[in-house]
C-alpha cells in the first residue's frame, strides 16, 4: 500500500523545523517527517475486520497541526499515540474485503469510516464509558489488540485515510445511504465533533449562538444549527472576507469578522450589549451572546468569548488549539462555564439515538443538510505537499475544506 | 475618622513597586498604594441608609491582591473600580444609627455586612440579574447614585471595613441572632462565597471531591460540604501539612502536601487510576475525582486539576489568581466543565431560597458548623503592615483567616 505516514524521529523534526522555517512548504519536505511512503499492506487483525479502500479523505485541522510541528511538548495525548502513523481519519470508503465473521458489511458496500478506537475495536469488553457510547472518552487507548492510538491516523496499527488502502473493524463502517454522496460521507467525522459539541449545550429557541471560527467546524457549527435548531440567530465569526459567502451559505444569519477590542464592540452592537472600555485591556461587556461555540480553541479566541457570552452563558471549546496565556477574570466574575467536546459516539438527537455517523448520512439522505459546498480544493495523494499547504496557509489558497480525492 | 485607604496614584505605585524589589514590607509601608490616614466621615446616600460602627473586619484574599499590586494589567475589573477607596469587605459590626426610612433595622443590632453595590444599593430598578438575586452579576455597578464598583472596599462613595464609621444600604445588612458571636459572625462573606461555589455543582453522595487550596476560602469548602452533603469523600489539597489536624476538624478525609507530578502521581496511586506518562510534560489520569472546588485558581492548580479528574467532571472555579498559560488539553479530551463561580446572592439550600449570608448565620445560630481554628490573628488597624505581611507570608505566620479590630 501507498500512505502518507508520519515518523517521529529528532532528526526529521529538527529538519522540518529548519525548512519550515523558510517556507511553509519546508514542513512537509521529503526529508522531514511526513512522507508518501510505499508500506506493507496491513493484515486484519482479528474475524471481524475489514480491508477498505479510501476514495475520498478529508484534511482535518488536527492533521495540519500535527504535520506543521503545532503541538507543545507537554501535550498530554501523546501518552495515548504510538508511531509511525499513516495520517487521515475523514473517510469515505469502499469494502474491499471482510474477514469470516463480518455481518455488518460486505465487499462492495459503500462506507464512512469512524475513526476511533475503542475497547470494541481493540478486542476488549466494554469500560463504562464505551457500553454508555461515549466512545471517545474510552478509558482503554492504551490496551488490547492495537497499539496505543485513540483514532486510525494516529496508531501504528491501523493506517489512516492519506493512503489507497485501510483495515477497520466493522463497527467503525457506516454504509453510505444511495442517495448521499462520497463527498458528503466524507464531512460525516468533523459534522458529527460538530453536532456532539451542540448537544452539550444546545441553543432555545430566540437565543443568540455565536461561531466562532468559519472553518470546516465552524461551518458545520453554523450548518447545524441554522438547519437544525430553528429560531436561533447564528453569528459567524472570522478573519478573512472569502469566508462570508460560506458563511452566509451554510446559514449564518451575520458574519462578522475581527478580532479583540473591534470584534467585542460589533458583536455587542449587533446584540444591543453595553460596552465598557477598559484601560489596557480588552473592553467589558453587559450583555452579550447567549452561547459561544469556539472552534479555534485558542487564547485570543477564548479571552474574546468569555468577554462577549452573557453572565451565566456557555461556551464549548471545540478547537484544539495550543494552550498559551489568556485573561480569563470574566470566567470567575460572569460565572460563565466552559465545556470541553471531544469528538463523538452514541448520541440522542431528536427522537433517535446513534451513533453521529448515522445521525449525519441519515440527515444527509432526508435533505436536510449538504455542506459539501465547503469542499473548495481536491488533491490526488501525491499532490500530498500541495494538498496541506493549502489548508494550512488559507489566507494565500483561499481554501475552506481540502479533501483527498483517491 | 482613622481608615486604611488605597489610592491608585503614580507616586505611591512608583514607590511600592520599586522598594517592593527590595522588600515586600514596601506595599505596606504607609507610603505605597495602601496607607492608615485621616478620612471624612462617611454620610448616608438616602434616608435608608444605616451609619454602622465596624467590630471585625477580615482581610480577603483579593485584598492582599491589591495591596502587594499583583493583579495582571489586563484585568477587566478595573472598570468596576473607583478610588481612592476604603477597604475592607468582610466586616461585622453594630449599628449606631439608622435614617428615617429604614424598617428591618435599629441602633445597637449586631449585624453582618454583605459588600455588593447592586441595583437596590444605587438607588435603580432592579436589572434582570438582580430580580433573580444574582447581584454579583448586576448590570449595573457603573451606574446610579454612586460611583462605580462592584463592592464596598473598593469604591470610592461607599467605604469599607478597614475603618471607624461606614455607612450602607439597609438591604446590605443582616442581624446576627442573638447567641451568635462576631468572631463566627464575621466569616460570613467567605462562607457565603464558598457556599455559593459549592451550588455551582452540588456533590451527590457517594462522590469524590478535590478541594484546591486550604485558606480560609478552601476550609470552609470542605467544612460545609461535610455538613451539608453527607457521604462526600473530601480530599483537601495545600502545601502546608500544619494544616492537617484543622482539616481532619473541618471533616476532610486526607490532605495531599505535594505539588505537580508528585500530586498528581500520588492522587493516581489514591484513586486507584492509571498514570498516562505523555513523553513530556505531566502525568494525567483518564479518570479520577467526580468535581473540584479550586479556591486558588491558579494556571497550576486548573492544570493539575484537568488531569485529575473522571470525564465530563465538573470544576468550580471560585480562586481569583492571575491568569497565566497551562496546558488545558485534557479539558476538551474529557470533556470538563470549568464554572467560574462569583461571590454569592440568594441561594438555594434544602428546598429554601433566602440570602447566603442569611443561610450561614441561621447555621450558626443551630449550632451546626464549628469554625474554631480558621482565625488566626487579630490587629488594630494601625498594625496594617503586620496584618498584610501576616497573610503575604503564611509559611511563616501560620496565618489563616487575618482580622482587624476597627
Amino acid at each position: 500500500m501507498r500512505g502518507v505516514s508520519f515518523e517521529m524521529s529528532l532528526p526529521r523534526l529538527a529538519a522540518a523545523r529548519i525548512a519550515g522555517f523558510f517556507s511553509t512548504s519546508g514542513f512537509v519536505a521529503p526529508f522531514g517527517p511526513v512522507r508518501l511512503r510505499e508500506l506493507p499492506d496491513p493484515k486484519l487483525v482479528a474475524d471481524d475486520w475489514v480491508t477498505v479502500k479510501p476514495v475520498v479523505t478529508g484534511v482535518c485541522g488536527s492533521d495540519i497541526k500535527q504535520i506543521f510541528l503545532d503541538a507543545d511538548i507537554d501535550n498530554p495525548l501523546r501518552a495515548l499515540i504510538s508511531f509511525p502513523h499513516v495520517l487521515g481519519h475523514e473517510v469515505a470508503a469502499r469494502v474491499t474485503d471482510v474477514g469470516p465473521s463480518v455481518r455488518r458489511v460486505k465487499a462492495g458496500d459503500r462506507v464512512a469510516v469512524s475513526p476511533w478506537l475503542p475497547c470494541e475495536v481493540r478486542g476488549l469488553p466494554p469500560c463504562d464509558r464505551c457500553k454508555s457510547g461515549d466512545l471517545s472518552l474510552c478509558d482503554n487507548f492504551t490496551r488490547g489488540a492495537l497499539a496505543p492510538g485513540i483514532h486510525a491516523g494516529n496508531c501504528r496499527d491501523v493506517p489512516g485515510g492519506y493512503s489507497d488502502r485501510m483495515i477497520a473493524h466493522e463497527s467503525m463502517c457506516f454504509p453510505i445511504p444511495d442517495d448521499v454522496t462520497d463527498e458528503q460521507a466524507a464531512l460525516s467525522d468533523p459534522f458529527a465533533v460538530a453536532l456532539h459539541a451542540i448537544r452539550k449545550a444546545p441553543p432555545e429557541p430566540g437565543e443568540t449562538a455565536l461561531v466562532y471560527g468559519c472553518g470546516p467546524l465552524g461551518l458545520l457549527t453554523v450548518h447545524a444549527l441554522s438547519r437544525l435548531y430553528p429560531g436561533v440567530r447564528v453569528i459567524a465569526v472570522d478573519l478573512h472576507p472569502y469566508l462570508e459567502p460560506f458563511a452566509r451559505d451554510m446559514g449564518a444569519n451575520d458574519y462578522v469578522m475581527g478580532t479583540g477590542a473591534e470584534l467585542i464592540e460589533k458583536i455587542a452592537s449587533l446584540v444591543s450589549a453595553r460596552v465598557h472600555g477598559v484601560r489596557m485591556a480588552l473592553p467589558w461587556v453587559t450583555g452579550g451572546v447567549d452561547r459561544v461555540y469556539d472552534t479555534v480553541g485558542i487564547a485570543t479566541t477564548l479571552e474574546t468569548a468569555v468577554r462577549l457570552v452573557k453572565p451565566l452563558g456557555t461556551v464549548l471549546l471545540v478547537g484544539v488549539g495550543t494552550p498559551r496565556r489568556y485573561e480569563w477574570t470574566p470566567i470567575f466574575f460572569r460565572e460563565v462555564t466552559v465545556i470541553g467536546s471531544n469528538a463523538y459516539g452514541v448520541e440522542s438527537f431528536g427522537a433517535r439515538r446513534m451513533h453521529g455517523f448515522e445521525h449525519y448520512l441519515a440527515l444527509c439522505a432526508e435533505g436536510r443538510l449538504d455542506p459539501t459546498k465547503m469542499i473548495t480544493h481536491r488533491f490526488a495523494l501525491d499532490q500530498y505537499r500541495e494538498a496541506f499547504v493549502a489548508a494550512r496557509d488559507k489566507r494565500v489558497s483561499s481554501a475552506v475544506k481540502v479533501v483527498f480525492q483517491l | 475618622m482613622k481608615a486604611l485607604t488605597f489610592r491608585i496614584e503614580l507616586p505611591r505605585l512608583a514607590f511600592a513597586k520599586v522598594f517592593g524589589l527590595v522588600t515586600p514590607r514596601a506595599y505596606v509601608s504607609g507610603y505605597g498604594a495602601v496607607s492608615h490616614e485621616d478620612v471624612a466621615e462617611p454620610k448616608p446616600h438616602g434616608d435608608d441608609w444605616v451609619t454602622v460602627q465596624p467590630t471585625l473586619a477580615g482581610i480577603c484574599g483579593s485584598d492582599v491582591m491589591q495591596v502587594f499590586l499583583e493583579a495582571a494589567a489586563d484585568n477587566p475589573l478595573s472598570a468596576v473600580v473607583s478610588a481612592p477607596h476604603v477597604m475592607g469587605h468582610e466586616i461585622v459590626g453594630t449599628v449606631v444609627e439608622v435614617g428615617s426610612a429604614v424598617k428591618k433595622l435599629a441602633k445597637d443590632d449586631r449585624v453582618a455586612v454583605s459588600p455588593w453595590l447592586p441595583c437596590e444599593v444605587r438607588g435603580l430598578a432592579p436589572c434582570a440579574a438582580c430580580e433573580r438575586g444574582d447581584y454579583p452579576l448586576c448590570e449595573h455597578f457603573f451606574d446610579g447614585k454612586i460611583e462605580r464598583g462592584m463592592h464596598l472596599g473598593n469604591c470610592r462613595d461607599v467605604g469599607g471595613g478597614f475603618a471607624e464609621t461606614m455607612c450602607v444600604h439597609e438591604s446590605m445588612l443582616f442581624r446576627i441572632p442573638d447567641g451568635v458571636a462576631f468572631d463566627e459572625a464575621v466569616l460570613a462573606d467567605p462562607f457565603a462565597v464558598a457556599l455559593h461555589a459549592v451550588l455551582r455543582a452540588p456533590p451527590a453522595a457517594g462522590e469524590t471531591v478535590l478541594v484546591f487550596g486550604c485558606g480560609s476560602l478552601g476550609l470552609l469548602v470542605v467544612h460545609l460540604i461535610a455538613v451539608l452533603f453527607p457521604g462526600v469523600t473530601i480530599l483537601a489539597v495545600d502545601h502546608k501539612p500544619r494544616l492537617a489536624p484543622l482539616l481532619e476538624r473541618l471533616g476532610a478525609h486526607k490532605l495531599f502536601t505535594s505539588r505537580g507530578r508528585e500530586l498528581v502521581r500520588e492522587l493516581g496511586d489514591h484513586l486507584k487510576a492509571p498514570l498516562r506518562k505523555p513523553f513530556f510534560g505531566m502525568p494525567w489520569l483518564q479518570t479520577g475525582v467526580d468535581k473540584i472546588y479550586d479556591t486558588v485558581g491558579a494556571p497550576s492548580t486548573l492544570e493539575i486539576g484537568v488531569r485529575v479528574t473522571k470525564p465530563r467532571a465538573t470544576i468550580v472555579m471560585v480562586g481569583v489568581a492571575q491568569p497565566r498559560r497551562f496546558e488545558w488539553t485534557p479539558l476538551y479530551f474529557k470533556e470538563i466543565s470549568l464554572l467560574g463561580s462569583n461571590a454569592y446572592g440568594i441561594e438555594t439550600l434544602g428546598g429554601k431560597r433566602a440570602h447566603g449570608i442569611a443561610l450561614f448565620l441561621e447555621l450558626l445560630a443551630e449550632e451546626r458548623l464549628k469554625l474554631d481554628g480558621i482565625v488566626s490573628h487579630r490587629f488594630p488597624l494601625e498594625k496594617f503592615g503586620d496584618a498584610f505581611m501576616a497573610v503575604y507570608d503564611k509559611r511563616r505566620s501560620g496565618a489563616i483567616k487575618v482580622l482587624f479590630q476597627p
